[in-house]
């Protein structure tokens, strides 16, 4: 049965969710539930928040299979859930107010310059702690997901217009990022080696 | 404004998985600008997509929504109403409204009965408020004669309005 449920398309597989199966359920929480962690993670914190996130959104996507259109994509469907789950989450447990809040950089700290390395060498890494919240999100639905850019507005609820300018200033701040970094003078870190690359090695 | 838009469309041919129309085409190959930006966008997508990390969720995690997911009570979808009650409520409706219109035709609703009692007490409230206009002492009344006068023709309004919306 479970190797029947293998070669299903995820629309199928909620259809026969619909229809009652738990089954079918289960290997949509499968083929899912990585995916969903990642994207949760990365604005809950991997961790138990992540987690918990995570659960409640396979929960109430459970709950609210019955309203699902088996005509259309499952997977930004899914993410539209996940992501109302981050905002609750954020929501019911702001940052505490004693918090700290995060140093300013100064460039004459050898600490801080060792980080900046440090971050330069995963681009995601660089993405995550330099672009706005949104367009990020876009990028990592565009990129790690491949999601169309009508799937990523259904689950942003944004207009496809506005994903394409988020995913152009996205893409371009990035860009900007990379040149940066190779104008400062430092020893370049291993994503402009890589960006540099994949620039040389286009016709 | 009109380089913004060239790279917008630029950025979102990328995304479309689309070629760039051939005018934009011509007009990013005369721009060494533009065509930067153009190589610069494809190298970037290329990167992201190369080094697009593959999340891994956490060992435990599948037990724990399995578990979360069958202890939740999914809400109960309406039951469907049997085949025989769904043919019995178009007869109900229309055996109603047979009754409705008999009752209709058999007891007609017959003109509106006049409510005489409400009508003479307000007669006899405008008539008290006339005779007491009148019948006060002139020493009372005089320096209210104004007052006295508008009450008056308040009064008479009103009598005069009550008369009208009688049918």
């Amino acid at each position: 049965m479970a190797s029947d449920f293998q070669t299903c398309s995820d629309e199928e597989l909620a259809r026969q969710s619909q229809a009652g199966s738990l089954t079918a359920f289960e290997e949509l929480v499968y083929r899912y539930e990585g995916r969903v962690y990642g994207f949760v993670a990365n604005f809950c914190g991997s961790g138990p928040d992540a987690r918990e996130v995570t659960q409640d959104t396979f929960v109430r996507a459970f709950q609210a299979i019955g309203r699902f259109d088996c005509r259309r994509p499952f997977a930004p469907w899914l993410f539209t859930i996940a992501r109302r789950k981050c905002l609750d989450h954020r929501r019911a447990a702001p940052p505490a107010a004693g918090e700290p809040l995060p140093e300013l950089p100064d460039d004459n700290d050898p600490a801080e310059l060792l980080a900046q390395q440090e971050e330069r060498r995963d681009l995601w890494e660089l993405a995550r702690r330099r672009l706005p919240e949104t367009q990020f999100q876009a990028l990592w639905l565009r990129y790690v997901e491949d999601l169309s850019v009508a799937g990523i507005a259904q689950a942003l609820r944004k207009t496809r217009t506005h994903i394409r300018v988020l995913l152009f200033r996205a893409r371009a701040a990035l860009g900007r990022e990379l040149k940066a970094a190779q104008g400062t003078g430092r020893p370049p870190g291993r994503v402009v080696d890589f960006a540099d690359a994949v620039v040389n090695s286009e016709p | 404004m009109r380089s913004w838009f060239a790279r917008v469309r630029i950025s979102a041919a990328l995304d479309g998985g689309q070629k760039l129309p051939e005018s934009l085409r011509e007009r990013t190959c005369s721009s060494a600008e533009r065509r930067g930006f153009e190589q610069e966008m494809a190298a970037l997508d290329h990167a992201l997509k190369a080094t697009a990390p593959k999340p891994q969720a956490p060992a435990s995690l599948h037990r724990s929504i399995m578990r979360a997911v069958e202890s939740s009570a999914r809400p109960a979808a309406a039951e469907p109403w049997p085949v025989f009650l769904r043919w019995l409520v178009a007869p109900a409706v229309a055996v109603v409204a047979l009754l409705v219109v008999w009752q209709a035709v058999r007891n007609p609703v017959g003109p509106p009965v006049r409510d005489t009692q409400c009508l003479a007490d307000a007669a006899s409230a405008l008539q008290m408020g006339s005779q007491v206009a009148r019948a006060a002492p002139s020493a009372v009344v005089a320096p209210l004669s104004d007052e006295l006068n508008r009450l008056n023709r308040d009064l008479d309004q009103a009598a005069e309005f009550l008369l009208a919306s009688l049918p």
